[in-house]
């Protein structure tokens, strides 16, 4: 089977947790079930509580559901574990976990953020979990923006988003704050009460953004927007990087950073602070269009 | 020889003063005598911070069950623990055991627990506040077993689930937990503050910094902290919370509280209650 994701072609027995591609691809990637010996030189470095490196090599051992070894960029080795309850799927956690390393060792940037366009307006939008991005992201695109990213987005070394080829992964309430239809909303991993849904314009070409938001929560009832400037914006920016502590056991900092100072050195960034109200989203999603 | 890394967590069933110690601690610790600012004390995240576990592991967790992350917790805390430096977090699960029957909370890496106790007939209104709740409301979490926090199934959670339990049993969780612990009633750091404090400090291991502790304890004044949350937001206040640092006085109760909820929350909690020497309850707090 063959699937696409951040640019890649993945092939895999493995079943993942995504819509299949086209088989007329030449694979980036290759997954493969079973952990086996790998002559590899030099001994395990424990880099995390559940992660250990070698050169080129990154094994992570998520708890009760499966070991991967990434290795170089190119291959990842899955390996199951009995406890799980994914029915022989690669569960999205450890789907993105994988990737998300898989892509950081290729030496591409990787944020927690969402990314959409509209014309020549890309706007990125960093934040924690739970910040809102993904549900502001799906706003945009319901008010025409088309979709570059969700979630996490994968930054090269020209400072340009590569779109994720992937559906927006949202919760319900936020299909409900968005008035997305249940028959438009595939469940992700039950019982979680979280859905792929595909926004109906996507971009396929690498974007860099013009404009920045790192997001925020407020008790305030409307949303709060001030500038980031200077080196604040690399701070900012570097603080929404997965796996940050332990980047340097398996992947280069460097090109991270490279990525990250680039997007703030062409960017136009902001902490956009969010009312924690139901109305949160309308009212940030007004502001972000008076302002584009 | 003094330890140069672990844990020490500050414990407590929520409402019970555990930012007050934190700020404390800051104060402590800060290096200008200025007040420390209630919006910096980010820098050792709370035990069920998402952010922090995904920090620890290098997994996402988004798309998790509350159990699974569970299981990740015990891994992360030792891995935090074996880090060079001391580190202090907040913690208001009980302490308990994952689904597959790890402690929660790994001794190993672990220096110690500061288990700050409050008298539970005061918590009850600043749960309730804190909560956004009536006053009966707050005592029928305060007497829940099997009160659980941080728990959502339609959006993300911030925070890990947490077991809170009730009040006696978030106390007897940690005091039977085989970890060090160092029992500090909220009543006695407002009552004898030198003493009290030196006492956490010593058991700290910053008993060096001892003559900063007046300077700390005038810093960290109720009414500078209820200034200051009036000038700038605190970043941890529940979303539907009017305000965080409330009143800050013990006794409280005696005109917050009926007496069928005083008796409601005498019956569940008398025995834990006698031990911590909270007991008669019309005791003289100051």
């Amino acid at each position: 089977m063959f699937y696409r994701a951040f640019g890649l072609t993945i092939q895999t027995d493995v079943k993942l947790p995504l819509p299949a591609a086209a088989d007329d691809h030449t694979a980036d990637v290759l997954i493969e079930e079973g952990i086996r010996s790998i002559d590899t030189p030099g001994a395990w470095i424990q880099c995390g509580a559940t992660a250990w490196a070698k050169p080129r090599l990154l094994r992570l051992e998520i708890p009760g559901q499966a070991t991967l070894h990434i290795e170089a960029g190119s291959l990842v080795r899955y390996q199951i574990h009995k406890a799980s309850s994914d029915g022989g799927f690669m569960s999205p956690p450890v789907f993105t976990t994988a990737i998300g390393a898989l892509l950081q060792q290729r030496g591409i940037a990787l944020l927690h953020a969402a990314a959409v366009r509209n014309a020549d307006d890309t706007l990125l939008l960093a934040g924690s979990a739970g910040s809102g991005k993904s549900t502001l992201a799906a706003a945009l695109t319901l008010q025409g923006f088309s979709h570059l990213s969700d979630d996490l987005a994968a930054v090269n070394d020209l400072g340009q988003i590569i779109p994720s080829e992937l559906p927006c992964a949202l919760w319900q309430n936020a299909t409900k704050s968005l008035g997305i239809p249940k028959d438009e909303l595939i469940p992700l991993r039950p019982p979680i009460q979280k859905y792929w849904w595909n926004p109906r314009v996507i971009t396929v070409q690498p974007t860099r953004p013009n404009r920045v938001f790192i997001l925020s929560r407020t008790h305030t009832p409307s949303p709060q927007v001030t500038p980031i400037v200077g080196n604040e914006r690399i701070i900012a920016l570097y603080e929404n990087v997965p796996r940050r502590r332990i980047l340097h056991a398996f992947a280069s900092p460097a090109n991270t950073f490279r990525a990250v100072t680039s997007i703030a050195a062409a960017s136009h960034f902001q902490r956009l602070a969010l009312p924690i109200q139901t109305n949160s989203v309308r009212n940030a999603l007004d502001l972000l269009l008076q302002s584009s | 020889m003094t330890q140069c890394n672990g844990i020490y967590w500050l414990a407590s069933y929520p409402k019970s003063g555990n930012t007050w110690m934190r700020i404390l601690l800051h104060n402590m610790m800060s290096t200008s005598d200025a007040p420390t600012a209630i919006t910096t004390l980010g820098g050792y995240p709370i035990a069920s911070s998402r952010t922090w576990l995904e920090e620890l592991s290098g997994i996402e967790t988004s798309e998790m069950t509350d159990d699974e992350i569970d299981e990740i917790r015990p891994l992360a805390y030792l891995w935090a623990g074996s880090q060079p430096g001391v580190t202090y977090h907040k913690v208001h699960d009980a302490f308990g055991l994952t689904p597959s029957g790890t402690p929660m909370f790994p001794k190993t890496g672990c220096l110690g627990v500061v288990y700050i106790v409050r008298n539970p007939l005061d918590i009850v209104s600043s749960l309730a506040n804190h909560l956004q709740c009536s006053t009966d409301d707050a005592i029928t979490i305060l007497n829940d077993p099997s009160q659980i926090w941080s728990v959502t199934t339609d959006t993300l959670a911030i925070q890990c689930r947490q077991k809170i339990l009730d009040w006696s049993g978030h106390v007897r969780s940690w005091e039977e937990s085989g970890i060090a612990v160092l029992i500090v009633r909220y009543e006695d750091m407002l009552r004898t503050p030198i003493p009290t404090l030196s006492r956490v400090i010593d058991f700290l291991g910053l008993g060096g910094q001892r003559e900063r502790l007046p300077k700390a304890i005038e810093n960290s004044r109720f009414s500078l902290l209820q200034q200051q949350e009036r000038a700038h937001n605190f970043p941890e206040k529940p979303d539907i919370a009017i305000n965080f640092f409330r009143q800050g006085i013990s006794g409280a109760w005696r005109h917050e509280l009926t007496n069928i909820q005083v008796s409601t929350i005498l019956d569940r909690h008398e025995e834990t209650m006698r031990k911590l020497g909270y007991w008669p309850p019309d005791a003289h707090w100051p």
